[in-house]
């Protein structure tokens, strides 16, 4: 009995060290993707210095130019939807240094949902609201007070989290059924309620709360799917400008802006986060 | 009873025999292609089935016992393997008048035998007969008039129609047609022609018209219309006679007069709107906060009862009090769209000058032809604020230097070029373009796992507790020994003993409990022998009698063991 409870000991303190590996750095690449990966990175940050350092505006656009296009390749080839959003913020600071400032807000908001607490990403994200003269918009989790970990941890890592707790508990319920200890029970009770509390968490960003987009080019908003209906206002949506979409019909999107207004708008003129 | 059922079949057969033996059948029918007209000669048709070898006996048509001549026509063939051919023949009635008539059998002999074809009906429809006059005869007349159907005075834009009219009261194939008025010539034609026809009395009525339009002032002359027929009657056959001489008929000239709009009190924003107007409003559709050059759209509204609304011009608005000048509008012409009474423009302009307070209020006007006066509506001016746009920065002009100082002054101004706004890039290695590991949706699996897991364990861990139950109880020999090792004066000794022995007989199964009293253990057998056997140590226990050899006593308990296998 001794020897079996030893086992587990060391079979938990093993998952457990694994868990915060991964957490921490993700599931490695092959060695062949990983170096042409290594290559592509070196070659856009390489294009984009030589574009903060250039004088001529020329130099400039055509280095962040390649920058862009080496930053995007990296993201067909492995978009990392649910990784830590450095490569969407780097793709988007390329997009603002070519003035594309609402599609520099989508890959920061879209960099920020991976990573919320990053500073340099809201600071970018500030800049090119204000060079677009849109505010950003507060969090909509009216809950934020008590469950900050919502706003605070991004999905993955809510993900992870879950996980980690998940496996805790099971962990110690299984100790329970070879030995009976109210220790354990407790820590059984505090992981799975910790767990419960996160995977409600990721029900709610998956399926209650609305799914959020960028406009991308100004477009005006139609009372139903075509644009032969009226217009809900004659003023286009601006370019940068933070939606939440409603309902999908056709390529027409039934969406929700800051200011209330309920419309239809074209597909290709957002993107969604 | 057999001979009636024999004499029955017998009169069956007969009849069949007799009903098969005739392959002639004749039917007659009045021709109805082409209509059947009262009073008008009738012509039939009678066919004729029948065998080759049966001639048919043209001279003994008959109908209601009176000859009929019959002209023939042609036979066919059903096919070459069948000897029946069908006959066909032609027979001409007098006329019957109106309603459903009865054509009679007509009878005919084939093969020596006459044959009779069934009765049939048949419609007479009413023929517009030309009124006879007193002598009798009948008198065909054509007659043409020309004339237009027009408002007093016509302007131009003013709608009317031109048109012919035929009067006759015979069959008349037209031979010549001259129609000029029709052809429009200075005119613009609305729609294509159109001809109605009527009866009145004896007569027909037939007029043909064209919708016109005027376009400009002036008069028209169409010459003089004239046509020319040929009165016709229909044969038996259905073709036709005609009847001579030709019948000719002729219509005076026309003439047009299209009057100038009134000079008199002619708006300068007219432009040829004729009709009646009584709605005119411009709409600002786009910000009403602009720059110079940035583009204003106007939604300009005409509703009234125009001759075609579709076909009211857009007033013209570059000329107008306040527009010249101000507002530039578009090279491309508006869009327009018609909807009921109601026409739509959508115009686009540009202001080009700064501090413009309003779009002025713009002018549509109309000529009605009922009144003859024109109209005027307004629209009412929308506000509009035209911003400047901003002016360039003033270039500081530098005196020219030396090549050097110009190259460093050069260098000074590309450094001087717009700075970075944002924080730098993230340096990034390869587990930056990874998912991570447990933070993607494959983790949820752990939430049907888990509980299995624990499932498992917990039948594993009952079945592994009731086994170890089973290991823990000892068998007898174990028991014996760890007695004997014991020894006699151990205290627990006879109790182990006793239990040793009882558990042996019950793996024998020579007891099926081993916690009875020995002294219950019956008499027979091994079991005897440890009822003896124990009993024996029990009195002398009991008896306060000494066991005095305790080794003699282990023996025989060993013996005995031994003895129980």
């Amino acid at each position: 009995m001794k020897k079996l409870s030893s086992l587990y000991y060391l079979l938990g303190g093993f998952l457990f060290a694994v868990v915060i590996y991964f957490f921490g750095h993700g599931i490695p690449l092959s060695y062949n993707s990983g170096q042409a990966a290594q290559h592509l990175i070196h070659l856009a940050e390489s294009e984009y210095r030589e574009g903060e350092i250039s004088t001529q505006v020329a130099d400039r656009k055509k280095a962040f130019n390649l920058a862009l296009s080496h930053y995007l390749q990296l993201e067909k080839n492995y978009h990392p939807n649910y990784g830590n959003g450095k490569l969407y913020y780097n793709i988007g600071n390329a997009y603002f240094q070519l003035g594309e400032y609402p599609l520099a807000v989508y890959f920061y908001e879209k960099s920020l949902s991976l990573d919320p607490r990053d500073n340099k990403t809201i600071s970018n994200l500030a800049t090119t609201l204000d060079k677009l003269g849109l505010n950003r918009p507060t969090t909509g989790f009216k809950l934020d007070n008590i469950f900050f970990f919502h706003s605070y941890l991004s999905l993955p890592e809510r993900l992870t989290l879950f996980f980690f707790f998940s496996l805790l508990a099971f962990l110690f319920l299984s100790l329970i059924v070879w030995h009976r200890r109210r220790l354990l029970q407790s820590l059984a009770i505090l992981f799975g309620i910790s767990a419960l509390i996160l995977l409600g968490s990721i029900f709610y960003s998956q399926f209650i709360s609305p799914m959020e987009a960028i406009v991308v080019k100004p477009a005006f908003l139609y009372r139903d799917a075509g644009d032969q209906y009226a217009k809900v206002a004659e003023k286009p949506l601006t370019a940068g400008e933070k939606i939440q979409v409603l309902d999908l019909k056709g390529e027409w999107l039934k969406v929700l802006t800051p200011s209330g207004e309920l419309g239809f708008i074209k597909s290709n003129s957002l993107r969604i986060i | 009873m057999v001979m009636r059922i024999a004499f029955f079949f017998l009169c069956f057969f007969c009849v069949c025999f007799g009903l098969k033996g005739d392959d002639v059948s004749v039917q007659a029918e009045i021709d109805q292609t082409g209509g059947v007209w009262e009073n008008q000669p009738l012509k039939g048709i009678v066919s004729i089935t029948h065998s080759e070898k049966d001639k048919v006996d043209e001279s003994s048509f008959k109908m209601e016992d009176n000859a009929l001549p019959v002209e023939f026509l042609r036979d066919v063939r059903f096919s070459s393997a069948s000897p029946l051919i069908l006959s066909y023949y032609r027979f001409a009635l007098n006329g019957k008048p109106k309603g459903l008539q009865i054509l009679p059998s007509i009878s005919v002999k084939v093969g020596g035998k006459r044959y009779t074809s069934p009765p049939s009906t048949y419609q007479v429809g009413e023929l517009a007969v030309p009124v006879q006059n007193p002598e009798g005869k009948t008198k065909s007349i054509l007659k043409l008039e020309g004339g237009i159907e027009a408002p007093v005075d016509i302007y131009p834009g003013t709608r009317f129609k031109v048109t012919y009219r035929y009067i006759f009261n015979d069959n008349i194939e037209l031979t010549k047609e001259s129609l000029p008025a029709l052809k429009g010539t200075g005119f613009l034609k609305i729609g294509s022609q159109e001809a109605a026809d009527s009866q009145q009395g004896s007569y027909s009525i037939r007029i043909i018209s064209q919708n016109l339009e005027a376009v400009k002032p002036g008069t028209y002359h169409f010459n003089g219309a004239e046509v020319e027929g040929i009165v016709y009657r229909n044969d038996p056959f259905g073709g036709h006679i005609y009847l001579k001489p030709a019948l000719k008929a002729e219509a005076s000239p026309i003439s047009i007069t299209v009057l100038p709009f009134p000079e008199k009190g002619k708006p300068a924003s007219f432009n040829g709107a004729v009709g009646s107007f009584s709605r005119f409003s411009v709409h600002l559709l786009s910000p009403s906060k602009i720059s110079v050059g940035d583009k204003i759209v106007l939604n300009v509204q005409i509703s009234g009862n125009g001759n075609d609304i579709g076909k009211v011009p857009l007033p013209e608005l570059c000329c107008q009090p306040g527009m010249s000048g101000v507002f530039q509008l578009s090279d491309l012409p508006p869009a327009e769209k018609t909807s009921g009474n109601s026409k739509t423009f959508t115009v686009e302009m540009r202001p080009l000058i700064p501090d413009v307070r309003a779009i002025p209020s713009l002018e549509f006007s109309f000529f009605s032809p009922s009144s003859r006066v024109y109209g005027i509506l307004r629209s009412d001016p929308i506000p509009l604020t035209v911003l400047p746009l901003p002016s360039p920065k003033e270039e500081k002009k530098e005196k020219p230097k030396a090549q050097g100082e110009a190259v460093v002054n050069w260098r000074k101004e590309k450094a001087e070029s717009k700075p970075i706004e944002i924080l730098s890039i993230e340096p990034m290695t390869e587990s930056d373009l990874s998912n991570r590991l447990f933070g993607t949706w494959w983790v949820l699996w752990i939430l049907p796992l888990g509980p299995v897991l624990l499932l498992i364990q917990y039948i594993l861990k009952n079945e592994l507790t009731r086994r170890k139950k089973g290991e823990n109880q000892k068998t007898s020999s174990q028991i014996f020994e760890s007695t004997m090792e014991m020894g006699a004066k151990s205290p627990y000794f006879f109790q182990m003993l006793n239990k040793s022995f009882m558990l042996r007989l019950e793996e024998l199964g020579a007891i099926s409990d081993s916690d009875i009293n020995p002294e219950k253990l019956p008499k027979g057998g091994k079991a005897g022998l440890v009822r003896d056997f124990l009993t024996a140590i029990d009195e002398k226990r009991f008896a306060g009698q000494p066991i005095l050899d305790e080794a003699e006593l282990i023996k025989e308990a060993k013996n005995l063991f031994n003895r129980l296998k």
